[in-house]
């Protein structure tokens, strides 16, 4: 059982933590991060080793997958250590064994549906795996406006969602959790928004946030649900307390706190992009950004004047503080 | 309640323009203000569309809101002068708040930094500016513009703001400000206590409606990464003082058809509850045409019979 966080439960980062070896890098895109039961810690990145595993010290273990993506987007790990991948470009998303080994795909490579059709897939952004029955939720995405829901083989049951603002519209679910047994919340990105649905698709609730873009449950009882805010358009840039932080919200919605600077930066108590987060058993807190994509190489959104030559940082790992 | 819209209504002589409509007011006979970027800043049409008179050429470096009171004085906020100025309607100055070309310092409270409207208040005459573009505050003068006080800062939380970019009376007792960039509205006592906030689609521009507590919000479309999507914005919504919606309007895709909208930024009602839309649609849409031109820019909605 993991100590809930409250909010004054202090957290601060981890300096250093991921230690790679010369020649894998992120490519300043770590787009996203799972813990296995072991608290090994995968990030699924735009570098050559794209699902790169560390044990929870940051020592690199292996890497997998290595040519056969299009462009890493989210992963997931259910109970038994399997893998899932969302491939956004590549319009596919796989369950994998722990070992890397193609399980199912569902959808096909390079192949989208019609853009937003609502069919299976364009552009998917991210899954979440119901601890009991292996359902699946993938959140489509990019180029689509729709959740869809699958059995634990892959075979289609379900698709909720259109384009729009109102409750059960979207405007690019970027990000999806399960929460408890029986709701399903999806990061509306573009709606400044989490959108929460039972697990037939039906609108519960919304809860209004700075620009959510990734969000998960804890583990082993700790139900907080933590959030990564994408900093705000290019007309806001440099205005403080806009995003670029993680939200730790009660299951109901409430905020008991944020961790981050005011400004985004590549600072050790900053952020740039939360694209992908992810708990492990002891709390600690993983942040994958895409770093690059989405904050150096772009300055109006940065305000940088120059984008940086070599590795920027791209992963965050906080811990609890007594 | 429905509304249609009003094809090709305002008449403009030849070779008037706007460049783009910022924002818009009428008086108390309906008469329609239209507060724009070309080189007659300052347009005025009767109910139908027919040019009244025009003046303020040369006087504004970029016009952004437009109000009038009850006793028809205008009040004019000039975002890139940082200042707020009431004139009579026939554009007399009758005080300026805030010095031309002098922004106080970015994001420090101060006023102003790049303002972005205003709302008066029909008994008191009282005063609320948004600003704005480089600042995250509410200011609130007398009526005879003297400093009262102020309150907000840059942020994502209850009573912080990220670029209110126009305010509305809700009421006598309260106000509603467009927190354009968090996505909602949110209302506040004449103190500056916050009361509620809730959620839009990147809300861009609010007046009172027709009956007391009720609101007209312009929604801005979807950022970039969205381009194209429908039923993101570029829509009207009438909302009751319940908070639910009355009616919307608009077809909510960007376009130059009569039922689409480019980009709303300045929204206002008559006494006959039609509605008028002025739109930076140079800024969103005509300036990056090839060659650019002029677009439109001015809306009318008005009831079905």
């Amino acid at each position: 059982m993991v100590d809930i966080v409250e909010s004054n439960t202090k957290f601060a980062p981890v300096d250093r933590w991921a230690k790679l070896p010369m020649g894998i890098t992120f490519r300043g895109d770590a787009t996203s991060v799972a813990t296995d039961s072991k608290d090994n810690v995968y990030v699924f990145n735009r570098g050559n080793e794209p699902i790169a595993v560390f044990d929870s010290d940051g020592n690199f273990l292996r890497g997998m997958g290595h040519g056969e993506f299009v462009r890493p987007h989210g992963i997931e790990i259910d109970k038994d250590d399997n893998i899932y991948v969302v491939d956004d470009d590549g319009h596919f998303v796989q369950k994998r064994d722990n070992d890397g080994s193609v399980l199912f795909t569902i959808g096909n490579k390079n192949k989208p549906c019609k853009w937003q059709s609502g069919g299976i897939f364009n552009r998917p952004t991210d899954i979440a795996i119901h601890p009991e029955t292996g359902e699946l939720f993938v959140s489509d995405g990019y180029g689509n406006s729709r959740v869809h829901k699958f059995d634990r083989d892959g075979n289609h049951i379900l698709s909720w969602g259109v384009p729009g603002s109102d409750p059960g519209e979207f405007s690019l679910p970027h990000n999806i959790t399960m929460i408890g047994l029986d709701r399903i919340a999806v990061c509306d990105r573009e709606n400044f928004r989490l959108q929460i649905f039972d697990l037939d698709g039906k609108f519960l609730k919304q809860i209004h946030l700075h620009h959510p873009m990734s969000i998960t449950q804890g583990k082993l009882g700790d139900d907080r649900l933590y959030v990564g805010e994408m900093i705000p358009p290019p007309v806001q840039q440099g205005v403080p307390n806009l995003g670029a932080k993680v939200s730790i919200l009660t299951p109901e919605g409430d905020m008991l706190q944020q961790i981050g600077d005011k400004l985004p930066g590549e600072g050790l108590w900053q952020f740039t992009s939360p694209h992908g987060i992810s708990t492990d058993s002891e709390g600690s807190i993983y942040v994958a950004e895409v770093a690059w994509t989405n904050y150096f190489s772009r300055p109006a959104n940065s305000g940088l004047d120059s984008t940086p030559l070599g590795e920027v940082v791209s992963l965050r790992k906080w811990e609890k503080v007594t | 309640m429905n509304y249609k819209p009003v094809e090709y209504w305002a008449k403009l002589p030849h070779p008037m323009f706007f460049k783009e409509a910022t924002s818009v007011a009428v008086d108390s006979d309906d008469n329609v203000y239209v507060f724009n970027r070309g080189d007659n800043p300052l347009i005025i049409f009767d109910k139908d569309g027919n040019f009244l008179e025009t003046w303020g050429k040369g006087e504004f470096d970029r016009p952004h809101g437009i109000e009038i009171d009850a006793d028809d004085n205008l009040y004019l906020v000039d975002d890139l002068a940082h200042i707020v100025q009431k004139r009579t309607k026939e554009g007399k100055i009758l005080f300026q708040i805030g010095t031309k070309g002098q922004p106080a310092d970015w994001q420090k409270g101060k006023p102003f930094n790049r303002p972005t409207d205003v709302a008066v208040h029909s008994k008191t005459g009282d005063l609320f500016i948004s600003d704005g573009y480089g600042n995250s505050r509410i200011h609130r003068y007398d009526s005879d513009g003297n400093w009262i006080l102020s309150w907000g800062e840059p942020g994502s939380l209850p009573s912080q703001f990220s670029l209110p970019h126009n305010i509305a009376m809700f009421g006598d007792d309260a106000l509603v400000v467009c927190d354009r960039e968090n996505f909602r509205l949110q209302f506040f006592t004449l103190e500056g206590q916050f009361i509620s906030f809730q959620h839009m689609h990147r809300p861009i521009a609010v007046t009172e409606g027709v009956e007391e507590k009720q609101i007209i919000v312009a929604e801005a479309g979807a950022p970039p990464v969205q381009e194209g999507v429908p039923g993101l914005g570029l829509r009207v919504e009438i909302i009751g003082k319940d908070g639910t919606r009355i009616c919307r309007f608009g077809k909510g895709t960007r376009g130059e058809e009569h039922d689409q909208f480019i980009a709303p930024h300045g929204i206002v009602v008559d006494s006959h509850g039609s509605i008028y839309i002025a739109e930076v649609s140079y800024t969103a849409f005509g300036s990056m045409q090839d060659p650019p031109r002029e677009v439109a820019s001015l809306r009318k909605w008005e009831t079905m019979k």
